[in-house]
């Protein structure tokens, strides 16, 4: 898929109280819950999955980028994020801004194909895409977004 | 930002001295935790259950690099990104990771300021990594 409709949002470091209650909070959203409770998921993807090559140098956050380029810890190919696909969730549907972005590795991850009657199978096993996750807690930085088709 | 749920018992401990939140002289710290924050009770570090302190995560936490200053009658808090990358195995041992708290290092109690809810659990399987992203501040006050 293609990316379309670029934009970014950047949250504002100051909310009025109208708008804080407009959001709500974890009590509107989950209201009083015990020790113990277990929350429900709700986790959404805002944004597909898509190449990050495919996407403008500089849309994506730059601390996102050279965090993978620059942490040792992780396999070479996952160093090179233009190589990887990247999808956008909002930690909750009322965020006002997505929150969550995961990039996936596949570089490590070649599809296998077997012939069978002279054609080309798929027969990748259900890969675990290599996942780096980064989670927006702050604000002030601008939150990229994007549609695909 | 991810919206957080203050933690009721801070504002008390702000307001007894045992919290420090101007300035970098506290060393404050996130922490990765499977159960829900009870906002209204948990107060210590303690009162959170977090993943186990192997393949790269430490218990405890790590170093946000608290700071906050003032303009006018506004205090903004800054802090630095953390990157935890799974090693050996899931980070943690854990699959049911969900939640991310900050609290007072420096405090006696080690008590907590608030929590972010990722909004489902999730895995950090070897060889990925998470980033606790703060942005360009952490939160706003006055």
């Amino acid at each position: 898929m293609k990316p379309h409709s670029l934009g970014t949002i950047t949250l504002d470091t100051a909310k009025t109280p109208a708008q804080r209650k407009v959001e709500g909070g974890w009590a509107a959203r989950f209201g009083k819950f015990e020790k113990g409770s277990k929350l429900p998921e709700t986790r959404v993807q805002v944004c597909p999955r898509v190449r990050v090559a495919d996407l403008p140098e500089g849309f994506l956050k730059q601390n996102h980028i050279e965090g993978l380029e620059h942490n040792q810890l992780i396999s070479l190919c996952c160093r090179h994020p233009e190589k990887h696909e990247v999808a956008a969730f909002k930690s909750h549907p009322d965020e006002e801004a997505p929150d969550i972005y995961i990039f996936y590795c596949m570089e490590n991850h070649p599809p296998v194909f077997v012939e069978i009657d002279g054609i080309l199978v798929d027969v990748s096993p259900p890969y675990h895409w290599r996942e780096h996750r980064f989670f927006c807690v702050g604000v002030g930085d601008k939150r990229p977004h994007w549609a695909a088709g | 930002m991810a919206t957080y749920a203050k933690y009721d018992l801070f504002v008390e401990n702000v307001a007894n001295k045992q919290i420090d939140i101007f300035g970098s002289t506290d060393t404050f710290r996130v922490v990765i935790h499977t159960d829900a924050p009870a906002s209204t009770t948990d107060n210590s570090v303690s009162d959170l259950t977090q993943i186990s302190g192997n393949n790269g995560y430490t218990t405890g936490g790590e170093n946000i690099t608290f700071n906050s200053t003032r303009s006018g009658g506004t205090i903004t808090a800054t802090a630095v990104d953390v990157v935890w990358t799974a090693v050996t195995g899931n980070l943690g041992s854990s699959t049911t990771g969900q939640y991310f708290s900050v609290y007072d290092d420096t405090s006696t109690g080690d008590y907590l300021m608030c929590s972010f809810n990722y909004g489902s659990t999730f895995t950090v399987a070897v060889g990925e990594s998470m980033t606790f992203d703060v942005g360009a501040s952490l939160w706003t006050f006055g």
